[in-house]
Order: structure tokens, then C-alpha cells, then sequence
């Protein structure tokens, strides 16, 4: 009776060190280390009450005063506030360098903007890769080990580096520097700056199979006076139909419009003057980022 | 005695097995992960800069294709007389320097920097440090779709036949016959029909052989045949600056530009007077 009772308990214990997981709806088995796949972000991870809430990873954001004075120049966040009054929208007022510039999106903003990311592995389990959609962008998590280096080189992407910690990956990035204090380069699809000091960690695990959760800590003092925190889900994209169409494996060219452009005004509205879009938004007053909200 | 002996014989077996050969000559034939750059030069050999094509001799083209190359200058620096002829990088024409195109497949494989090649589910991914620029073959037994939707790099299916890959790429119609697209540095353009078929082989540890058929009858007389080969890179210290891990953001001057001239200089009218004037056909 003991020995089957002990014999019972090391397997039960046994059983729930095993990253596999038999799931109790009766859903296929999943190993919850195995992130590959295609994903998409499921998850709105902005503040309820903005209509396209895929735009911004938090909803509070307290901004150096730098930043704010950014925010108010680009008119940070989209559409309304939470008193449904229009705020500014940063797209619309032709501020956005990914549009006007044809600057990559760069991390972590592809984490909202990719559309839909592949993850694999190498063999060895030395690197994952995020691939994404949008831009063929891709970013690359050392498992190996290794530390950052002096200068990782990696302007708009950071280096990333990730460790274990049971079920969860946990990812440390640096090196965003490509941005000058949000000129080049923005946080997020909202207008949010950050410095060349930001540090991002993910935690990132698969909670069922078909979600990947990853929680975002966000921390630049030099640019918010409080580190930013965020959780975004994505869902897994099984459907070959949508795999075969849609996904990174189908080539998409940045700023494609100008590599076929003929006349100047199409491939560089910036600089011309003749530039029109006429904003559907007044520029931002009081706004969400000051920190109300 | 016997002990002795066997004692001896043993010792033998031992220093026989364990004089192995050095690591790098044990090599998995079908393994071509790792990084590589360009060894062997693939252009004429009387051009001072071999890397703009894949083939030694020019390709014979069609009409069209002749008219291409004299209006861009195909073919870099001399001829076989050693006379000047046609640059086409320096005349302006370059689509990849002035519209800041990609430069594609297989373009890419001229110049791309250090190259990474990483077996992945169902696939071999295939960086390189160049505009960061990529391929996958896939390795799965599927076929080319109907629309590849790949106009840059094509679409890729690969089949092992022994230890050698044989990769077809179809579906690059990015280039409006040569327009924003070259098949190589030296400014032969190809047609949406172009066929790519490489056999690849990883020859011993360090080399990794590249044969290359260009099968484009709307372009060429007849199929043109080619080769590269890399050379098994090593140098971490060099990968970290100028590995396919390095970010490379394609046209970064006109990312931070201020002015329009900066920004495009295609239109602005500045761009560098060639050095040569424009070519002929070259004369073989």
C-alpha cells in the first residue's frame, strides 16, 4: 500500500514536471516550451474605450516632460479619449516615420504591427526567431546563454537574449537606439517615444495551445517616470488557406510604392509640399498621456 | 607473450583511432547550416570586379534584353581587350542603388555579405547580412503554388538527389524585365518566366558549391549556366560585425533624411557622373 502510494506520488510529481501537457477538454497534447507556429495578436492591448485598441501596449503612461512635448507634437494615441472627445492621431497628422519615412517598425512596435509572426527554433535551441508579415521584419532571442555585447548593433530590433524559468521564457532586451527620442522610431502604433536607454522584459509562455501570452515591462526613466507594464495574447493560425496567403513565408516589400515610383510626389510625399491628408482629428490638447487617465 | 602482444596490438588500435582526423574534415555532406561567404569569383576573368556575375562568358540575349543592357551599360569596368565598357553601377541605373529595391534572388548571392544558412521545420532559411534579405527553400515535398506571391526572392522547393539539393525557384515577377530587378550586378535583367534551378553541395567541410541553371528563353537564346562558391566562414569576431545578425536597414540615409536630395537623390539630379561611357554589347 505505501510503496504504491510513493510509487503513485512520484508519478504525479513526475507528471507535473513535464513541460507536456494533456489538456483536461481533451485538446491534442502541447508542449508548453514549443512556441512555433504562426500567432496573431488576439488581445487588445491598449486601453478599452480606444477603437483601435491594437495600437498601444498601456493604457497609463506617465512621460517625461520631453516626451510629452513629443506626444503633443504628433498627437500620441488615436481617436478619442476616455471622455470620447477626439484626440490627436498621430497617423493622420503625418508624424508617423514608419509611413513617411519608410523606417522599419522595429521592436518592440512589430509586437503590435507584425500582423501575423512565425516562431522557430534552430536545432540546436541556440536561437528563436520571430518572424512577421509586415516588412519581413524578424528579430532573433539568443538561448544560449551569452550576455549583451558592448554594442549589439541592432538599432531598430535590440539584442535579445532569453533564459528558462520553468514554462516561461523570459527576454531581456537592449541596444534600441535607432530612434533619436522618438523621431525615427516609435514604442508603439500610438505615437509614444522612447529613448535609447529602454529595457524590455517579456515573459512569455503558452497557457493553452492555442495562445501565446507575453507580458511586457517596459522601462526607460529617461523617457516614463514608471515602467510600463503590458500583457498582449496572440492566438495560434492553423487554417493553411490563411498560412499560404497571409502569413511571413509570403514576401512582403517595404515601401514598395516608391521602388516603382515614377514621378517624386509618389515617392516622397514628406518632402514635397503637395502632401494632404487632411487629419480627422484636432491635434491633441489634453490628452491621455499626461497621465489622467 | 600472447598478454604482450594483444597489449601491443591494442595500444596500435588505440593511437590509430585516436590520430582522427581534424574536426573540420568530418562533415555531414547534407548539413549546410552554418555561416559562409563568397569564395570564388563567378564573372569573366578579365573584369577587375568578378563578383557581378554568375557566369564567365556573357549571356547570349534576345533583342529586348540587348537593348536593356546597352541603355544600362551591362557588364562592369573592361572588356576582354581591356578597353572601358558600360558600368552600370555608376551610370545610375543600378534599381537597387536608386529605388532602393531589394536586390533579390539570385542577385543576392553575388554580394550578399556573410550568408547563414538554418534548417528550420520544413525548410532551410537562408540569411543574409545584406539588407537583411532572405530566402527559404522548402524541403517538405510541396509543390509551387499557383500564385508564389514571392516577387523579390521566388518561391523555392527543394529535393535531395544523393547528397546534392536540387532547388527550382519560379515566381520572380518582381522586376518588370529588368526594370526594378536585376538577375545579376552587372545589369542582365530576366523576365517573369525566369527559372532558377541550383544544385547544391557542400563539396568537403569548408566549401559549399553553388551550380546554377537560368532557364529564361524571353530573355536568353538559350539556358545559362553558373557558379559561386562559399567558403565556410569561421571569423566570429568579423560575424559580429558584419554577420546577417547585425541589423542592416536597407537605404538608412534616406530613413534620416532631411532634404529631399538626401533623400532621393534619383531625382534629385547629384548623383555621381559615371566614370565610363555607356556600353556597348561587349566585344567578344
Amino acid at each position: 500500500m505505501r510503496k504504491s502510494l510513493l510509487a503513485g506520488s512520484a508519478v504525479a510529481i513526475a507528471m507535473s514536471l513535464i513541460s507536456n501537457v494533456p489538456s483536461a477538454q481533451g485538446q491534442a497534447a502541447f508542449d508548453r516550451r514549443d512556441f512555433s507556429g504562426v500567432w496573431r495578436i488576439s488581445k487588445a492591448a491598449g486601453p478599452p474605450w480606444l477603437p483601435t485598441s491594437n495600437r498601444q501596449f498601456a493604457g497609463e503612461m506617465t512621460l517625461q516632460p520631453w516626451a510629452q512635448q513629443h506626444c503633443k507634437e504628433v498627437g500620441c494615441a488615436r481617436a478619442t479619449n476616455s471622455s470620447g472627445e477626439p484626440v490627436g492621431d498621430a497617423y493622420y497628422q503625418a508624424k508617423d516615420p514608419v509611413l513617411f519615412r519608410c523606417a522599419p517598425y522595429g521592436f518592440p512596435r512589430i509586437m503590435l504591427e507584425g500582423d501575423y509572426m512565425e516562431i522557430f527554433e534552430t536545432r540546436k535551441q541556440d536561437r528563436m526567431f520571430m518572424r512577421f508579415y509586415r516588412n519581413n521584419h524578424e528579430r532573433e532571442i539568443w538561448l544560449d546563454g551569452r550576455g549583451h555585447p558592448e554594442d549589439p548593433q541592432r538599432p531598430w530590433s535590440g539584442h535579445s537574449i532569453g533564459r528558462w524559468d520553468g514554462n516561461t521564457l523570459v527576454v531581456d532586451t537592449v541596444g534600441i537606439t535607432g530612434g533619436q527620442d522618438g523621431k525615427y522610431k516609435w514604442l508603439d502604433g500610438a505615437g509614444f517615444p522612447h529613448s535609447d536607454d529602454l529595457h524590455v522584459t517579456e515573459r512569455i509562455s503558452r497557457p493553452d495551445r492555442t495562445t501565446l501570452q507575453i507580458d511586457f515591462v517596459f522601462d526607460d526613466p529617461r523617457a516614463y517616470r514608471t515602467p510600463i507594464r503590458s500583457t498582449v495574447l496572440y492566438r495560434l493560425i492553423e487554417d493553411p488557406e490563411v498560412l499560404a496567403n497571409t502569413g511571413p513565408s509570403v514576401e512582403y516589400t517595404r515601401c514598395e510604392d516608391r521602388v516603382y515610383a515614377e514621378g517624386e510626389g509618389e515617392v516622397w510625399p514628406f518632402v514635397g509640399s503637395e502632401y494632404d491628408y487632411t487629419p480627422q482629428f484636432p491635434r491633441a490638447g489634453t490628452a491621455i498621456y499626461e497621465g489622467g487617465e | 607473450m600472447g598478454k604482450c602482444l594483444a597489449l601491443v596490438f591494442a595500444m596500435l588500435v588505440g593511437l590509430s583511432v585516436g590520430s582522427i582526423p581534424a574536426e573540420s574534415q568530418r562533415y555531414d555532406a547534407r548539413d549546410f547550416s552554418g555561416y559562409w561567404s563568397l569564395r570564388q569569383a563567378a564573372g569573366p576573368p578579365w573584369a577587375p570586379n568578378r563578383n557581378t556575375q554568375f557566369t564567365r562568358e556573357m549571356p547570349q540575349l534576345q533583342p529586348w534584353a540587348q537593348e536593356h543592357c546597352k541603355r544600362v551599360g551591362c557588364g562592369r569596368g573592361v572588356d576582354s581587350a581591356n578597353n572601358p565598357f558600360g558600368n552600370a553601377y555608376l551610370q545610375g541605373e543600378d534599381p537597387a542603388l536608386v529605388r532602393c529595391a531589394p536586390r533579390g534572388f539570385p542577385r543576392i548571392l553575388l554580394n550578399g555579405g556573410i550568408m547563414e544558412i538554418i534548417p528550420i521545420p520544413k525548410r532551410l532559411f537562408v540569411r543574409f547580412y545584406l539588407n537583411n534579405e532572405k530566402r527559404e527553400i522548402w524541403l517538405d515535398g510541396r509543390q509551387h503554388p499557383e500564385e508564389a506571391q514571392r516577387p523579390w526572392t521566388g518561391h523555392s522547393i527543394g529535393t535531395w538527389d544523393g547528397n546534392t539539393l536540387v532547388v527550382d525557384t519560379v515566381g520572380l515577377n518582381g522586376g518588370q524585365d529588368g526594370q526594378f530587378k536585376w538577375l545579376d550586378h552587372a545589369g542582365h535583367p530576366h523576365s517573369d518566366d525566369l527559372l532558377v534551378i541550383e544544385r547544391i553541395q557542400r563539396t568537403d567541410a569548408d566549401t559549399l558549391d553553388f551550380s546554377l541553371t537560368f532557364e529564361d528563353p524571353k530573355t536568353f537564346t538559350a539556358p545559362v549556366r553558373g557558379r559561386v562558391v562559399y567558403q565556410r566562414h569561421t571569423d566570429e569576431a568579423a560575424r559580429l560585425i558584419s554577420g546577417p545578425s547585425v541589423e542592416y536597414v536597407r537605404c538608412e540615409d534616406q530613413i534620416y533624411a532631411d532634404q529631399e536630395a538626401d533623400a532621393w537623390p534619383f531625382f534629385s539630379g547629384e548623383y555621381p557622373k559615371p566614370q565610363f561611357p555607356p556600353a556597348g554589347p561587349p566585344q567578344q
